[in-house]
């Protein structure tokens, strides 16, 4: 058993997220770094379907009450287990009785926990992520007792040059759409304090003009919508499902984990490649991690 | 028929009417093929996800292939009790003053007419159903309502929504029902679907208090 002592609102449970229900107006939820995610998850030889502990802003405490194994990946949060320091992107031996602690990030937001635990009493519609809006999933509670899976693990380290930096000017990845502003690549922008699951707020040295379209559409994951104001706003995996204001492309996947551990005042430039050249990529992450939504 | 890819995994493609666009996303669910992930629809317009590891000519040709279909309920006109006592509506007698009507008329001109389900989206079960009798358009507030309780009916522009959970809004609020727009259990299932005919039915509080879903 794994029970968490100390946790926060903005930590949750997400694995890849929930698909078939956008109809229903059903969110997707998911990890919000989503490669960090599927890393966790490589580093115990399980597959991207295994929940993990997204943990945003860091802060968090756990005691193992069996021995086994854990892994970390995405912010290196200045992990301790009882006193002895911990890297991240590893997996790491644990005894029962030891106490993981996790503190504020050094470099990047979001850390990801993968643990040898049982999840499948919270899953609700095909998917342990947990989302807040629309009433689904088991939240992150102080308290809370995971009992431990069966699942075999195979522990493994990332090598080391698929490990992300989360510091420097981001350069985001960006499909245009037809509304695609020109003047959106001539400028920077930099990343501000409205970042969350749901979206990444960006302001620009000069605003942006688009032109609003008549109806509301169903909006796509890493849709980027400029609201009259002229600052666009990357939509992200808690997303609402239908929006009005104009969308004048998408971030590529991942791009999107890049600004989840973005923190607020780096430099964003965005840079536009072809649907084509976005879907060879994704295509390679998949092949490699079985599934990559 | 043109695919649009939005995304690495995701197209869209544009039809003439809502009506259009959810009978051929409601073909689309029903042939589920192997590469379909998620669809939805909306406004006219069909968003569509599917697997990144399928071939990308397969699923454009599978699309042209796909059979429009009728949604089977979308004939049957779905009642939805509304109690416009004021401790619901909270916007009633600003909206009256800002159309000019009595509180009876804003009532009277919301529940006259059966409403489409334009599109579903935004919360769970949530259903934007329009167009609304003229005399009613207003623009959202200028203020956003940092929170309407579940269940509460209102309006903005040409569309009437009901909101399933407690949530900030800039809608006005004509009143409230006692129903659930999703039910869970067995499997997922919605009172409303795209493309289907909406009639609000006025009830006294009393009716509202007394109201059970079986």
């Amino acid at each position: 058993m794994i029970e968490i002592l100390q946790t926060s609102p903005l930590h949750s449970i997400q694995d890849q997220g929930r698909f078939g229900f956008a109809g229903i107006g059903i969110g997707n939820a998911g990890a919000w770094d989503m490669r960090a995610h599927q890393w966790v998850q490589w580093c115990l030889g399980h597959t991207g379907h295994q929940p993990s502990i997204e943990l945003i802003g860091g802060g968090f405490r756990a005691r193992f009450l069996a021995d086994g194994w854990f892994s970390l990946t995405g912010a290196d949060c200045h992990g301790r287990l009882d006193d002895q320091p911990l890297l991240p992107w590893r997996a790491h031996a644990v005894n029962a009785g030891q106490t993981l602690t996790l503190g504020t990030p050094r470099t990047g937001r979001v850390a990801y926990l993968g643990l040898q635990a049982d999840f499948s009493a919270l899953r609700w519609l095909d998917s342990a992520s947990y989302s807040r809006r629309d009433g689904l999933g088991q939240p992150l509670t102080r308290g809370l007792c995971l009992p431990v899976s069966t699942h075999a693990v195979t522990p493994r380290d990332v090598p080391r040059q698929f490990i992300p930096s989360y510091q420097g000017d981001l350069e985001l990845s960006v499909i245009p759409h037809a509304r695609w502003p020109e003047a959106a690549q001539q400028q920077s922008y930099q990343v501000t304090t409205l970042s969350d699951r749901m979206g990444t707020r960006l302001s620009g040295e000069q605003p942006l003009s688009v032109q609003s379209p008549e109806f509301s559409a169903p909006i796509p994951l890493g849709a980027i919508q400029v609201p009259p104001e002229g600052h666009p706003i990357v939509l992200n995996r808690d997303r609402q499902s239908m929006g009005g204001y104009p969308v004048i492309g998408c971030a590529t996947r991942l791009s999107l984990g890049d600004l989840a551990q973005s923190a607020p005042g780096r430099t964003v430039y965005l840079q536009t490649v072809s649907p084509a050249q976005a879907r060879a990529k994704l295509g390679e992450l998949a092949d490699f991690f079985g599934e990559f939504p | 028929m043109t695919l649009i890819w939005l995304n690495e995994d995701s197209f869209q493609v544009t039809f003439s009417s809502p009506a259009a666009a959810s009978q051929w996303a409601a073909g689309l669910a029903q042939a589920a093929p192997l590469w379909l992930r998620e669809v939805s629809a909306g406004f006219g317009q069909v968003l569509v996800m599917v697997d990144i590891q399928s071939d990308i000519a397969q699923i454009e040709q599978d699309c042209r292939l796909i059979k429009a279909q009728a949604q089977p309920t979308s004939s049957s006109v779905i009642r939805v009790p509304v109690c416009y006592d004021p401790s619901f509506g909270l916007d009633l007698a600003e909206v009256a003053q800002q159309t000019g009507l009595n509180i009876e008329q804003v009532i009277q001109h919301h529940h006259s007419q059966p409403l489409e389900v334009l599109a579903m989206g935004f919360a769970p079960g949530f259903g934007y159903l329009g167009a609304i009798d003229a005399r009613l358009r207003l623009p959202r507030k200028s203020t956003p309502r940092t929170r309407i309780p579940a269940g509460s009916v209102a309006i903005a522009e040409r569309q009437s929504v009901i909101y399933p959970t407690e949530t900030p809004g800039g809608w006005h609020i004509l009143g409230r029902t006692p129903v659930l727009l999703i039910d869970y259990h067995p499997a997922p299932r919605t009172l409303f679907h795209v493309g289907a005919q909406v009639q609000f039915v006025p009830i006294s509080l009393a009716e509202f208090e007394a109201w059970s879903d079986d």
